[in-house]
């Protein structure tokens, strides 16, 4: 291979190398801005209900850890599809491109997304409000936006699945060579 | 008919159903963001409100076309990832296609990102709409690094595929 047509694939290697460590960074910061996020909310719990040491109490702090991971649940999800991303990149770093790891990674990611995009549309608003009582029935908080991003996640997941079951063919002809 | 003559039917089944899906989903869609946008931009022309009137008929039109940019772009980049389930239909699982269409529609994502975040709002801000506040919320900055390592896997694809193009050519 001349070194004209290497150098375009090893400057995308050490991109993507980057790339994964800017993704779980990424992650990482999610998680923490999450759980920012969460703590108050829960904290209130205590500042409206007293914290007895009887099934009352027990309740409370069920309830408090509740509202903290109705909250947080949709930033971790995404911050797992960031983490599955980063090792597809980190694959591709490596010079492993068409590999069952990598494309298993890319259908996590997307399905990863997907889960975060339907507790944070959904999910999360209907059970907060359920558990905090403020109502009944399901709440959407959706924005044109947000349903071409769950297409976008979709198409993404499939891709990933195709991909998948390319990378296992990959995997045999190469036995069987 | 081989084990592996069978898992290639089996992928290009699936990618072939998911062209089809596609295909019913992504006018399905675009309905759902246009439509929307259409009668906001009727009711803008001839039922203005008065934020509407006060900044005026185009303005006010182009700050609707602004706060729906970021959806078009969104729905841009999923109509990009077509022709890469057409390549993937076709058994072409390694292909310049299939991997700069990945690029594009990742390029697409961000760009949407981009408009949301930043370039709608400041613009929006500008002809006399709701003015700015950056309001940017966790998810929105990790949904644009999903977008980006999305483009960042159809680059390197691209860049493996046209070095694997390279190979086989040299040999021939």
């Amino acid at each position: 291979m001349t070194e004209a047509a290497l150098a375009p694939l090893q400057r995308a290697q050490q991109l993507a190398g980057g790339a994964a460590t800017v993704a779980v960074v990424a992650a990482v910061l999610i998680a923490l801005g999450a759980v920012a996020q969460g703590v108050s909310p829960a904290l209130n719990v205590f500042a409206t209900r007293e914290l007895t040491p009887d099934l009352a109490g027990v309740a409370a702090v069920i309830n408090a850890i509740g509202i903290f991971w109705i909250i947080v649940l949709p930033s971790f999800l995404l911050g797992g599809a960031l983490l599955d991303l980063s090792k597809v990149l980190d694959e591709y770093g490596k010079g492993q491109f068409f590999t069952l790891r990598a494309s298993t990674h890319v259908r996590k990611a997307a399905e990863g997304a997907l889960w975060a995009l339907g507790f944070k549309i959904v999910g999360s608003p209907t059970l907060l409000s359920w558990v905090t009582h403020e109502g009944r029935g399901f709440i959407w908080h959706m924005e044109p936006f947000d349903l071409g991003l769950i297409a976008f996640a979709a198409f993404v997941a499939v891709l990933g699945r195709v991909l998948e079951a390319a990378a296992r063919i990959k995997e045999e002809n190469d036995e069987i060579v | 008919m081989s084990n592996v003559e069978i898992r290639i039917q089996k992928a290009r089944a699936q990618a072939g159903q998911m062209r089809v899906l596609g295909a019913v989903l992504i006018p399905m869609l675009s309905a759902a963001i246009g439509l929307p946008l259409i009668g906001e931009i009727y009711l803008v022309s001839f039922e203005p409100a008065p934020w509407a009137a006060e900044v005026g008929v185009l303005s006010a039109i182009l700050i609707k076309l602004l706060s729906y940019a970021p959806a078009i772009a969104a729905a841009v980049a999923v109509v990009m990832l077509q022709p890469v389930l057409v390549e993937y239909h076709e058994g072409r699982f390694v292909s310049d296609k299939a991997s700069t269409a990945f690029q594009l529609a990742g390029i697409s994502a961000l760009a949407a990102f981009f408009l949301k975040l930043l370039i709608a709002p400041i613009a929006i801000a500008l002809l006399g709409g709701a003015s700015f506040s950056w309001r940017v919320e966790m998810l929105d900055i990790a949904l644009m690094v999903f977008a980006a390592s999305v483009m960042m896997i159809g680059g390197v694809l691209d860049a493996a595929v046209a070095a694997l193009k390279a190979e086989n050519d040299q040999i021939v």
